[in-house]
């Protein structure tokens, strides 16, 4: 799905633009809406409420040859009840599993949504695992090193996060980025091609100049 | 152990279908508060796709849950009554699965071998499957235990549609900006079969320009023709005396050639010889208003198939903060008066203004007629196309009856490229309305066009076939070979699609009805009907949605990301080197707003 183009970047260089679909996972309350505000708009709100309207953003990271354009699927609380629908993983090319570090359970889970990932999702898909609230840190019970390790065994990409304090929330996603593959194969990655969007200005300009044979 | 619900709402939806997601995503986007939930594991119903494991699965659960009858009886208050919710699984019938291949170890050891010196030829597009060292032998050969195998690679329709480019789907999709969840695939050809033959039907103008089987004559009165559906449809003086008769009286007078006349009947409007002239003009219109959208035919497939679709719908619900649950049985309704009140589900007691419910769940008691136009399906996993062409194919084929007591057959034949099945095969759809059994019905269909008999052991397939049905790379070449082998016989069993694998099912009419009596409150929301496209449930969910919230609007478009302010919000995003994306968020987004009075 990564669709490139070149794009005028602010220093005045050309450089190569990739997006992708990057899906947010683990249990209700560990922080993931929290995580991707931090990052997308640099809050955080203490009493967050699960957000309505708003399951769906984007933004930006530059890396030095390209810029890597992240489209953010929120769960839209569809976890909650155990009840994430399959479309939701479809053509993603990366995944943050958040966990609380101060809540086993929410690890346990986290280990659940990752086999989810390894069974549903694209088998090229980057996925990083998130341990939430480390401002937290007197009531951690998830211990930094057994994250890494289970992390180390999976193939993730580990960090300990904050929303609160931005501790980590731009690097993660700066780490995902460049592990992405930006070559011209990106847009093949789990499949061997490609729908399309369906959008508004399409259907204006005649098709007679590719019609078959 | 089953999670607590909060127990008040104002619209509960009972069932993931289509109907059923719309009418969701319409409440919960003008802020009503909606429960949706789903007795199944899966979304969709009978809208629904599943991988290969996951369909073997639904037909362990039909077979089990048929005998399940659970007898409730709930706390009532004075005035109530409760009707007990029917089972969704008891109206599908006439399950017919039939594999035409082996297991690997039955593969004879030679068949194995020859493969193994073949693979060394492979195209480079061909892939790779798994790491497992066993399956290198047979990377061309099909067998049951690898159909298995590569579970996670099919996706397959139990109600197979496609959307009209110019439908009312794809306006919706658009205009609620739901279209930004899913991907399409353009279906690429619209074939008819002609003197026992399939060719291609010819849609664009270029397209019948190009065409050679046709004449200048013919091309000229053929676009006469179009151009007269197109302008005023079945309203155009030109149709005058013949609107209620058949379509294929009113052709008959425009002394149209054969070849025309079987265009525009079989491919175009997709007409028998009963359909009527009003709805033959207005098939043919909704087809040229739908062409040159989206790739060269008018219709477009979703990739990872139909069930897709209502999930989409059902994410949007979410988003405006519909709660999902599925696994959660509707256990029956609890009426008073006129007015359904509540619903029992898992012990608990959840209240409610609307109740919207897919028919297969319906109480029996609130239920007028189960409907007249039940469904005939048969899908088949076939190792070449119907139909040889260049590349890889999205085919629609509209087949109409040979003879007195068949029904027309609607065929959709899908290759890996919309992510139906893996690569070297293919997925054929088949629907007709049913008559009899679906195996019967379809019978005299895939006999036409399928080798549905058991692959002898020892006989070896060419296999190059189906790889230059769907490598991209490097299929030219082998294209050729095949040609001089086998000059024309189209039709003969060498190029007939040999089926790997059958399954056969009878789905429930979705032209059921509630009766009279049945509380106001209640919305029934129809399973798949018999048309191509999605028409039916869109507007079945918009007329459902009008007599519940009459001053309100219908699926508004949804803001886009960069439109979405929060509340609070001034603290600028995050710097990143040569960030740029401060100061675009300023658009006001009303509907968040109101959301949050």
């Amino acid at each position: 799905m990564a669709s490139r183009g070149t794009a005028q970047r602010p220093n005045g260089t050309q450089g190569k633009i990739c997006q992708f679909k990057l899906v947010l996972l683990g249990e209700s309350a560990v922080g993931k809406s929290s995580l991707v505000l931090r990052f997308v708009k640099g809050q955080f709100h203490e009493y967050q409420e699960s957000t309505i309207g708003a399951a769906f953003l984007t933004q930006t990271v530059c890396l030095e040859e390209t810029t890597v354009k992240f489209e953010i699927w929120d769960t839209a609380g569809q976890e909650r009840y155990h009840s994430l629908a399959p479309m939701y993983y479809r053509g993603a090319q990366a995944a943050i599993v958040v966990y609380d570090i101060t809540n086993q359970d929410t690890f346990t889970r986290a280990t659940t949504w990752v086999k989810e990932l390894q069974r549903q999702a694209s088998p090229s898909i980057v996925i990083a695992l998130a341990g939430n609230k480390a401002d937290l840190g007197n009531k951690r019970v998830v211990e930094y090193e057994e994250a890494q390790a289970y992390a180390e065994e999976n193939g993730l990409l580990f960090m300990e996060t904050s929303a609160k304090t931005a501790m980590n929330v731009n690097d993660i996603f700066l780490a995902i980025a460049k592990k992405l593959p930006k070559n011209e194969q990106t847009g093949n990655a789990g499949t061997s091609g490609q729908g399309r969007r369906l959008v508004e200005s399409e259907g204006q300009k005649p098709t007679s100049g590719n019609c078959c044979k | 152990m089953e999670d607590d619900l909060p127990t008040e709402y104002d619209v509960i939806v009972v069932g993931t279908g289509m109907t059923e997601s719309i009418v969701a995503a319409a409440a919960s986007r003008i802020g009503k508060k909606v429960l949706h939930l789903d007795s199944n594991e899966y979304y969709g119903g009978l809208w629904a796709t599943f991988n290969f494991d996951g369909l073997q699965k639904w037909m362990e659960d039909l077979k089990s849950a048929a005998s399940e009858n659970k007898d409730f009886k709930p706390d009532l208050q004075d005035g109530e009554q409760f009707l007990q919710a029917s089972n969704q699984y008891s109206t599908i019938e006439n399950i017919v699965e039939d594999w035409f291949i082996s297991n690997d170890e039955d593969l004879p050891a030679v068949l194995a071998k020859n493969t193994q010196t073949e693979s060394s030829e492979e195209p480079s597009g061909a892939e790779k499957v798994d790491d497992d060292k066993s399956d290198k032998k047979d990377t061309k050969h099909w067998s049951i235990d690898r159909i298995k195998k590569e579970y996670r690679r099919f996706n397959i329709d139990l109600a197979p549609k496609l959307l009209f480019a110019r439908g009312e789907l794809v306006e919706l999709l658009i205009s609620s900006n739901i279209a930004r969840y899913a991907e399409f695939r353009a279906v690429s050809r619209v074939a008819t079969c002609m003197n026992g033959k399939l060719t291609q039907v010819p849609c664009s103008r270029a397209d019948v320009f190009a065409n050679k089987t046709v004449s200048v004559i013919e091309k000229r009165m053929l676009m006469q023709l179009l151009t007269s559906c197109m302008d005023q449809g079945a309203d155009s003086p030109e149709f005058d005396g013949y609107r209620d008769k058949p379509f294929v009286e009113y052709l008959n007078t425009k002394k149209l050639t054969p070849i025309v006349k079987h265009y525009v009947m079989q491919a175009i409007a997709m007409a028998t010889d009963k359909t009527s002239c009003r709805d033959g003009v207005n098939n043919t219109k909704h087809f040229l208003n739908s062409l040159g959208r989206y790739g060269n035919t008018p219709f477009l497939w979703p990739m990872y198939g139909s069930g897709e679709l209502p999930q989409c719908f059902c994410r949007l619900c979410a988003v405006f903060g519909g709660v999902y649950c599925l696994k959660r049985h509707l256990d029956g309704v609890v009426t008073s008066g006129d007015k359904c009140k509540a619903i029992l589900s898992g012990k608990q007691r959840l209240t409610l203004e609307h109740l919207v419910v897919g028919q297969g769940h319906l109480p029996p008691e609130i239920v007028a007629s189960t409907g007249e136009n039940k469904i005939s399906r048969g899908i088949f996993i076939t190792d070449r196309s119907i139909m040889k062409g260049e590349k890889e194919n999205l085919t629609l084929l509209y087949y109409p009856p040979e003879e007195a007591g068949q029904e027309a057959v609607t065929i959709i034949e899908l290759g890996p490229l919309t992510n139906a099945c893996p690569q070297g095969l293919f997925i054929v759809h088949m629907t007709c309305k049913r008559t009899k059994t679906a195996k019967e019905d379809l019978a005299y269909v895939v006999k036409k066009f399928l080798k549905a008999e058991k692959l002898e052991k020892n006989v070896s397939r060419t296999p190059t076939d189906s790889q230059t049905q769907t490598s991209i790379a490097g299929g030219e070449s082998v294209s050729k070979d095949i040609e001089s082998k086998n000059p024309d016989d189209e039709n003969s069993n060498n190029t007939m699609p040999q089926v790997l694998w059958s399954l056969y099912l009878n789905l429930p009419a979705s032209d059921i009805k509630l009766s009279e009596s049945a509380p106001n409150n209640i919305h029934l929301c129809s399973g798949p009907d018999l048309n191509l496209d999605f028409d039916f449930a869109v507007n079945q969910a918009k007329e459902i949605f009008k007599s519940m919230y009459p001053d309100e609007d219908f699926l508004p478009r949804a803001p886009d990301p960069e439109e979405i302010i929060l509340e609070g919000e001034e603290a600028p995003g995050p710097k990143f080197e040569g960030d740029n994306s401060n100061g675009e968020n300023e658009k006001q987004d009303n509907e968040k707003a109101e959301k949050e009075e």
